[in-house]
């Protein structure tokens, strides 16, 4: 790979703070908090689970990004709702899907709810992806989804088909036994490259890895100027913003944090955001209203943190 | 059925609030409940200048509970002002706007600021347990540029404050109190014998949590304040000492997730209550609380919420 940054700094960032005030007006204020009847639990890989939800208005609503806050039981131990991102919606049929991974008192305590049951949901919150014509169309779509962050990716894939868009999915696990979604992502008309951290299947190395060679091959092709859309663990996202300063593409991603409301109130899930106009610097935003889905090119990558 | 209750000159329509920094500026809870059935809004708190707040994480989850360092994150009076009032004033219930200063000179010019814009009542958050204040650098009786961690905790910081801001302004004044003290039922007297039209309590319970893979605390801040359904039977014991010794109204908050827990706080003295971290788990749970109260009064052949206050058998 060439180390050679081909835009400046700030050439990159003023197209990008164009971009968020074109993210926040498409701001959807619908939300609704509904009681579920739960259709489908089931386990689907090592620790993960899909589990489907019978919520017609949030289902009318929901696009790729947003998310639903769920009260996983009545008691008041664990108190708060658990965030998920919605990975398929089917207005017609008046349905969600969420895809989870059993990590916590709450995820295990919803791994053992059986169809039937009943579940208090908010949704959809939060801002989703941008994929309207003037930042996608044009460009190769790349989806860069490491673990269950290819959830809301394989949502948003789908919505990008009907508009004909050009997508490659590059696909990062732990390990083989951690694949989900292979059928949806086939059924869509994208190019799919998996890569694992062990080799047990497909690339050996991260989905940055796969992004980073695609990059590289591609630099003097029509392929030289994708847009990104990227979901999954910090330092996986944290590469792609290196990339992209790199070879100066743009792009989107979808952030997770801990969060207390979900709703913009408790101000407990923040990110530092660049500021916009004559402001320099970052500001704290909130993840659960402003985001999930930030520009690539504002967040502040320096100084953010794992958590 | 009378639901309704006096809060010093503030009439409510029905004694339940949500309580300051656990319902934002209220617009963020307009698709979920009907704004307007709610007896109180109280805002979260407002500072003179934008306060960018503390280092994340911010907030953690306990045992029935939640802690959380967020540092009074605002964006200051003026924006207040100029964007969330204007939109407050057409929800068609009482708006108690909360303030936070580090000394009363900047009290005394925010409560002049929002009584000029229309406000009616304030609540002063003399308790948050995530910031430091400066004492009043006129005041006799501290001294100069002094540190205290709440201002809540000191009789006479909170009674010199509330002395001056009583000669200023006409605002109803809620003084919103700490339960990190020893005596809560001191300080509050000494809100009361200043002129205070009302007391709020409690705050949240300063506490801590340990990450014991990494060895650090889960809070960038280190500590936090303790709020949910784990603080309820401390903020209650709170609540009952002071509406015992006061005799002006007292909004009792801490941990009340339903309507029982509202009528423990009535019961034991409480004139309105505020509903807090419940409503992160249930947006509308306030609204249930409020038919839950009706409920109980038609049960028990009541005809106003009020001749339930205070009725506590001993």
């Amino acid at each position: 790979m060439k180390n050679v940054s081909r835009c400046s700094a700030g050439e990159c960032h003023k197209i990008t703070n164009q971009l968020r005030l074109s993210i926040s007006r498409e701001e959807i204020a619908v939300l609704y908090q509904e009681d579920a009847e739960i259709i489908a639990n089931r386990q689907v890989a090592d620790f993960i689970f899909e589990i489907d939800l019978n919520v017609p208005k949030i289902a009318n609503c929901a696009m790729p990004g947003q998310f639903v806050q769920i009260k996983i039981t009545q008691s008041i131990d664990p108190l708060l709702r658990r965030p998920f991102s919605i990975f398929a919606a089917d207005s017609a049929a008046g349905k969600i899907s969420i895809l989870y991974k059993v990590i916590g008192k709450g995820t295990k305590i919803l791994s053992k709810k059986c169809s039937g049951e009943r579940l208090n949901l908010l949704g959809p919150l939060g801002n989703g992806f941008d994929f309207s014509a003037q930042k996608c169309s044009g460009h190769l779509n790349i989806l860069v989804g490491g673990g269950l962050g290819i959830a809301p990716l394989v949502f948003l894939a789908e919505k990008m088909k009907s508009l004909n868009n050009k997508i490659l999915v590059l696909y990062g696990v732990t390990t083989a036994q951690e694949i989900v979604c292979i059928d949806e992502l086939k059924k869509i008309d994208c190019e799919l490259k998996i890569a694992t951290d062990d080799g047990s299947t497909g690339f050996n190395g991260y989905a940055s890895d796969l992004l980073a060679d695609f990059l590289c091959a591609n630099e003097n092709n029509d392929f030289k100027n994708p847009y990104i859309y990227a979901c999954g663990p910090f330092a996986l996202l944290k590469q792609v913003h290196r990339l992209s300063e790199q070879y100066c593409f743009h792009g989107q991603v979808c952030l997770e944090k801990m969060m207390g409301c979900g709703l913009g109130v408790c101000l407990g899930c923040m990110v530092k955001i660049k500021n916009s106009g004559a402001q320099t610097g970052f500001s704290y935003q909130r993840v659960c209203k402003d985001g999930p889905v930030f520009d690539l090119h504002l967040v502040d990558w320096k100084n953010e943190k794992v958590s | 059925m009378n639901l309704s209750v006096d809060i010093g000159k503030l009439k409510l329509k029905n004694p339940v609030t949500v309580a300051s920094g656990t319902f934002g500026y209220a617009e963020e809870f307009a698709d979920l409940l009907d704004l307007k059935s709610l007896g109180a809004i109280v805002t979260k708190t407002i500072t003179l200048k934008s306060r960018e707040g503390n280092a994340m994480p911010r907030i953690i989850e306990t045992s029935a509970g939640i802690l959380n360092a967020i540092g009074l994150q605002n964006e200051g009076l003026d924006n207040f002002l100029k964007v969330k009032l204007p939109l407050l004033k057409l929800l068609g219930t009482k708006i108690i706007v909360s303030i936070s200063a580090e000394n009363a000179a900047d009290f005394i010019l925010m409560a002049g600021k929002l009584e000029n814009a229309g406000v009616e009542a304030i609540e002063l958050n003399l308790s948050c347990p995530n910031i430091e204040y400066s004492m009043d650098n006129n005041s006799p009786q501290s001294g100069t540029g002094q540190k205290i961690k709440i201002f809540a905790q000191d009789c006479e910081a909170v009674f010199s404050l509330i002395k001056a801001l009583r000669k200023k302004t006409n605002l109803v004044l809620i003084a919103k109190l700490s339960p990190n003290v020893t005596d809560i039922s001191a300080i509050a007297r000494s809100a009361e014998d200043a002129g205070a039209d009302a007391l709020s309590l409690v705050n949240t319970f300063l506490g801590m949590a340990v990450d014991i893979e990494n060895c650090c605390p889960k809070l960038a801040n280190i500590t936090g304040g303790l709020s949910g359904p784990a603080i309820k039977p401390l903020a209650l014991r709170m609540v009952y000492e002071t509406a015992r010794v006061v005799s002006i109204p007292v909004i009792g908050m801490g941990g009340i997730i339903n309507a029982a827990d509202a009528l423990e706080f009535i019961i034991a003295g409480a004139a309105a209550v505020g509903i807090g971290t419940a409503n992160f788990v249930n947006p509308k749970v306030s609204l249930e609380i409020i038919k839950g109260l009706e409920d109980y009064l038609q049960r028990k052949n009541f005809a106003d919420i009020n001749q339930i206050r205070g009725t506590l058998k001993i």
